[in-house]
């Protein structure tokens, strides 16, 4: 402080109109300083130190350090008790599905609710809907990210559906050359599957 | 350990007030608030122009500073880190009910202003009575852009240095320095047209 105090000095010296204005600004401070405001009433005051202590009375007091301990002794027990059924919930359930999500229109695949149990019996995981897409406007983004972005609806919403079973003529359909059967076509209803046919017993004749 | 359990001694200083505030003991704000209320509620009745918005400001200031005790980090004095956030919140209640007295909106720019002189205490209170000089003195503020009058306001009824208002702030001595020398020309302008000067 010194210092700076040499320093203004030393260069108000060099710089008298600034000194000038230093002086004046100065006797303007103590004019203001000579007429203070009105002081508030001591009653006031002590409304002011009522709310104050209610306030600050409401706020959670600091936890002394062994209660912090205890809480996160407790939250690491429960995690390790939680660790194991995540596991086995989560991780070890084979996923032969791609999860469907919850908001996705049921009409585009065929169904009227989407089952939180796939078509094998694995677990579906639903992610929780946070925003339609049209509440969600992207402001900026990383310009590293932006391979990662996928912006529009998808072309297909349904089943990825390329021929009806009427659509497909079979013109040739040659033996297995080491299993020796013969496959044909077997219309169903809305797939159109190819059946292996027994093996055809090697003839004696 | 012994802070958390020993009470705080009257004479303390503001950090061992702290200390013992932020251990839990709530009679610390007792003194802090008896140590420091009225400088509080000087700067605040100076940027809000009204004793009770003053008192809001005032509280609201005490509560923050208080309770947001890790921002402080005991950088400056408690006393700097008080009148900060009063100063700011009495420019928010400023900014939501608007001060008292309207802001001139024909302030005359600062290199329109003559270079006069300051009257004496003395020879400033022969003329005007003690009531009627501090009205003209706070609507003096009012020519003030906000910046300036809070920075006039830290310099003059918080009586903090340079230095302190610039950490108050947030910003360069030299941008204390400027303000406080534009609001200087633009008040001793006001008060020159009324005959005070």
């Amino acid at each position: 402080m010194s210092a700076d105090r040499d320093n203004l000095e030393a260069w108000l010296r060099e710089h008298p109109a600034a000194h000038d204005d230093l002086a004046d600004l100065l006797r303007l401070r103590e004019l203001y300083q000579s007429v203070s405001p009105p002081m508030p009433e001591e009653a006031a005051w002590n409304a002011v130190h009522a709310r104050l202590h209610k306030a600050l009375g409401q706020i959670p007091r600091p936890r002394p350090w062994w209660a912090i301990a205890a809480g996160v002794a407790a939250a690491a027990i429960l995690v390790a008790l939680l660790i194991p059924s995540w596991w086995t919930t989560s991780v070890m359930v084979p996923t032969g599905e791609m999860p469907v999500p919850s908001g996705l229109r049921t009409s585009q695949l065929g169904e009227t609710s989407v089952s939180p149990v796939g078509k094998r019996g694995q677990r579906v995981v639903e992610p929780f809907p946070v925003a339609e897409p049209g509440d969600v406007t992207i402001i900026s983004m990383d310009a590293r990210d932006v391979a990662a972005l996928v912006v529009g609806e998808p072309p297909v919403g349904g089943d990825l559906e390329f021929a009806r079973p009427e659509d497909v003529r079979l013109i040739r359909c040659e033996r297995c050359p080491f299993s020796g059967r013969q496959a044909r076509p077997e219309p169903g209803e809305e797939v159109l599957m190819f059946v292996a046919a027994a093996a055809v017993a090697p003839s004696n004749e | 350990m012994a802070t958390l359990t020993a009470p705080c001694p009257h004479d303390a200083s503001d950090e061992q007030l702290l200390a013992c505030f932020a251990a839990g003991q709530r009679q610390a704000l007792d003194e802090l608030f008896r140590r420091y209320r009225q400088p509080a509620y000087r700067v605040a009745y100076r940027l809000l122009g009204h004793e009770a918005d003053a008192l809001d400001a005032v509280q609201e200031g005490f509560l923050k500073a208080l309770t947001h005790l890790h921002g402080f980090q005991g950088r400056s004095s408690f006393k700097t880190w008080l009148l900060r956030v009063v100063s700011n919140a009495a420019l928010d209640l400023g900014r939501q009910r608007g001060r008292r007295d309207a802001v001139s909106l024909d302030a005359p720019h600062p290199k329109d202003l003559p270079d006069v002189h300051l009257l004496t205490i003395d020879e400033a209170g022969r003329r005007l009575e003690r009531d009627e000089l501090r009205q003209l003195l706070d609507k003096a503020l009012d020519c003030l852009s906000e910046v300036q009058r809070q920075t006039f306001v830290l310099f003059a009824d918080g009586e903090l240095s340079y230095r302190e208002i610039a950490e108050v702030m947030q910003t360069s001595i030299g941008t204390v320095m400027s303000r406080l020398f534009y609001a200087r020309r633009k008040l001793r302008h006001f008060l020159n047209e009324r005959g005070l000067l």
